[in-house]
Formats: C-alpha cells, sequence, structure tokens
C-alpha cells in the first residue's frame, strides 16, 4: 500500500505555521490595525470576511482542475475533490456568515437578496450539491464524470460572483482592490488585508491535504478489511 | 448504478434539487430583466404610476440639510436624490443605521406615491461605498464612489 | 444623532464564527487521522 500513515511531523509543523501566522494576522487586524474612518471598529471583520471569500474562490479553481483531471480519465481526482469541495464549502459558509454580521450594523440588514449575495450562497449550494452526489453515486466512472461537471459549473459560478457588483446594482459595494484607478483603501489596510488572505488560502491549502490523507486512510481501512474478510473466507 | 440503497437514493435526489435550484437561481438572474434590485430617482418617479400598491426598492444619496430626525416618535425624514433633477421625500418609523448621514448611499424598500414626490419606507439600508480610509485628512473620494455605484445604468 | 451601535459583539460573534468553523474541522481531521491510522496498523498486524 505504501501510504503514510501517520501524519509526519513535516506535514504536521507546516500545518501548525500556517495556523498560527493566521490567527497572529487575526490579532493584529483586532488590536493593532488602524480604525476605519467611515465604519469605525467593526470593520475589522473585513480581515476575515475578505480572505475567506478568496479562499472559497481559490477552492473552486483547486476543484476545477482536479474535475478537469477527472474528465480525462484520473479517477483518483475525485478523492481530492471531495476534499477540495468540503474546505470550499466551510469557507463559503464563514464568507457568508461573516458578510451577514457585517452588514448588519453597517448596511443594517442582516440579509437582502441582491447579486453578489445571492451569488453566493448560490455556490454554497452548489458545493452542498457536490458533496451529495459524491457520497450518494456509486464509486466508479458515472460518478466521476458527474461529479466532475458540477466542479466546472462552481468554478463558472467565481466571475459571476465577483462581477455581479459591477454588472448588477447591489446592496454590496463594488471591488475595492481591482479597480481601474487603483485600490480605494488606506495602504495600510490593503497590505494587511492581502496577507490574511494570502494567510488564509495556504492554510485551506493544508486543510485540504490533511482531509486527503483520512479520505485516502478509510479507503486503505475499506481495501484491508475486504482482503482480511476475503482471507477469512477461503481460509474456512 | 444497480443498488438503489433508499438513502443513497434520498441523497441523489436531494442533490439533484439542490443543483436544479442552483441553476434556476442563477438563470432567473441574468434571465430575468424585470429583477431590478432598486430603481434610481429618475426611474422610480417616472414610473411612480405604474408602481403604485408595490414593495419596491429605491436607491439614491441623502441629500444635504434635509435630514428630520424625531428620537420620540422615531420618525425619520429625508430628501433621497440623484443631485440631479429628481428628489423624493422620504419617512421612515424606526432609527436609521450608525452609518446615516447627509451625502451617503441609502437603499430604500417601501411603496412611493403616485406622483413619485414622496416614499414611505418599511426599511431603510445604508449602501456605503467601497472607501476604507484611515481616520486622518486624508482626501476622501467617498461621494464620487456612491454616485458611480448608485446611479450605473 | 443617533447612539453609536457597539461594534464589539458583532466583531466577536464573526470570529467566533469563522474560528470556531476552521479550528474545529481541522482539530476533527487531526483525530480522525488519528483513529484512522490505529485502525490500519491494527489490521495489518493482525495479518502478519
Amino acid at each position: 500500500m505504501g501510504q503514510k500513515s501517520q501524519v509526519s511531523s513535516r506535514g504536521l509543523m507546516a500545518g501548525i505555521s500556517s495556523m498560527l501566522i493566521c490567527l497572529g494576522l487575526w490579532a493584529y487586524g483586532l488590536f493593532f490595525a488602524i480604525t476605519e474612518a467611515h465604519q469605525g471598529d467593526v470593520y475589522r471583520i473585513i480581515y476575515l470576511h475578505v480572505p475567506s471569500a478568496f479562499t472559497c474562490f481559490f477552492c473552486a479553481l483547486v476543484l476545477f482542475i482536479f474535475s478537469i483531471k477527472g474528465l480525462r480519465g484520473k479517477s483518483s481526482s475525485l478523492l481530492y475533490g471531495k476534499a477540495t469541495a468540503e474546505v470550499g464549502l466551510l469557507f463559503t459558509i464563514i464568507t457568508l456568515a461573516t458578510g451577514s454580521i457585517w452588514g448588519k450594523p453597517t448596511w443594517g440588514v442582516w440579509w437582502t437578496w441582491d447579486a453578489r449575495l445571492t451569488t453566493t450562497f448560490i455556490l454554497s449550494l452548489l458545493y452542498c450539491g457536490y458533496l451529495l452526489l459524491w457520497s450518494a453515486m456509486q464509486p466508479g466512472s458515472g460518478r466521476v464524470k458527474v461529479c466532475s461537471i458540477l466542479g466546472i459549473l462552481i468554478f463558472a459560478d467565481v466571475p459571476i460572483i465577483y462581477k455581479s457588483v459591477t454588472w448588477w446594482r447591489t446592496l454590496h459595494q463594488p471591488p475595492s482592490i481591482l479597480r481601474e484607478n487603483g485600490p480605494t483603501m488606506a495602504p495600510e489596510i490593503l497590505y494587511l488585508l492581502l496577507s490574511c488572505s494570502f494567510a488564509v488560502i495556504c492554510l485551506s491549502v493544508w486543510m485540504v491535504w490533511i482531509r486527503s490523507q483520512n479520505l485516502k486512510l478509510e479507503e486503505n481501512l475499506n481495501k484491508a478489511s475486504y482482503q482480511q474478510l476475503e482471507e477469512q473466507e477461503a481460509n474456512s | 448504478m444497480s443498488q438503489g440503497v433508499s438513502k443513497n437514493q434520498n441523497k441523489w435526489i436531494i442533490g439533484g434539487i439542490v443543483i436544479a435550484v442552483a441553476i434556476i437561481g442563477m438563470s432567473l438572474l441574468t434571465l430575468n430583466e424585470n429583477t431590478v434590485y432598486f430603481y434610481t430617482p429618475d426611474e422610480a418617479v417616472a414610473k411612480a404610476r405604474s408602481l403604485q400598491g408595490q414593495e419596491i426598492k429605491v436607491g439614491g444619496m441623502v441629500k444635504g440639510g434635509t435630514v428630520n430626525w424625531e428620537p420620540e416618535n422615531l420618525m425619520l425624514s429625508f430628501t433621497l436624490s440623484d443631485y440631479g433633477m429628481h428628489d423624493i421625500t422620504v419617512s421612515h418609523k424606526g432609527t436609521p443605521p450608525d452609518m446615516f448621514k447627509e451625502d451617503q448611499g441609502v437603499v430604500v424598500e417601501g411603496k412611493i406615491g403616485p406622483d413619485g414626490k414622496t416614499f414611505v419606507s418599511r426599511r431603510l439600508m445604508v449602501k456605503h461605498s467601497e472607501e476604507y480610509k484611515a481616520p486622518d485628512q486624508m482626501h476622501s473620494v467617498d461621494k464620487e464612489l456612491l454616485e458611480k455605484s448608485i446611479f450605473k445604468k | 444623532m443617533i447612539p453609536s451601535t457597539d461594534p464589539i459583539p458583532y466583531i466577536v460573534f464573526a470570529y467566533s464564527v469563522g474560528l470556531g468553523s476552521i479550528f474545529g474541522y481541522i482539530a476533527y481531521c487531526l483525530y480522525q487521522n488519528r483513529k484512522l491510522s490505529q485502525l490500519l496498523e491494527t489490521i495489518e498486524k493482525n495479518r502478519e
């Protein structure tokens, strides 16, 4: 089998470093970053909300790559697809929840069905659908095809989400970073935000990795159990 | 897929429904041009007669010098404007969000009067700009950003 | 004009939800990893 049983100490160190860096950056954002002129201190939710949004987009991209591989015949990519979809769903939910909590004291509402919020909600449904189909279908080429197609659909939603505030009238404000005349953010806020985003994406990569390790272990366990059963039957 | 254990079949069905809802939702957003999230003041005024009795949303700017707040009975009134030809007097019952102020963007949800000059707001949402700035004297582009975002066609 | 809303409950709520779910998921993964590895080891030992 040749499968690494326990998480290697290098793998664990990578995870712990990732977590510590994220925690450090968040602590800085919460206690040391400047207060924003328009919103006051409540804006600090940005250091969690925006990185989570970028991360769920990133997971969609990774899932897209695994889905293409799946359609080209690499059926083992479906295992990584499940891990990626789980982490992607987690960060989409965090994006929606933190956005909602931030929206109440600023916009005045917990929720509204504008294009940005609706398309992001749809992303969470798509991730859910992927995971449901993954567990409902029997392993095989049928499942690989269906899930891979859905993985592509998930990725297709991402540019729609991103452009939604530009294409339609929304309550959610337009982009602050990637815009024509440059970012509309004070440099201190911008640099911290980009650092958090990078750190959280790295953390999500590690989360996908460790979850994939577990899925492989489960697979090997199933194989080992079957072998044991077969051997017992052969001996009896 | 020869065997359908009923639990798996349910997951199939649920998964299919979830995806169908998602696809339908996406299609509705893109294809339904009647679904405008909010009207601008000029659009609302022009359509006021045909929008009678409907719950609609109108987005605009809070015109300076027009805000009147009565804390005793929680009545707020102000002029919703596009800084052009169309001003709408909005009345709203309840404390507005903290970020509500003059020259701020707002989206009000409620009913418009037949001449388009008045609006009774049931829900008031602040539409703030995408500017994040340090609390110093630095030049703010807040108002320009808001106008660009609210009044785009 | 209007009293300022205290931002702290919202900040605490948002970060609790975010950090709680992220580290909860990680903790579950690490726990699962331990359990599954031990199970696999046991099965392989029994086959020898």
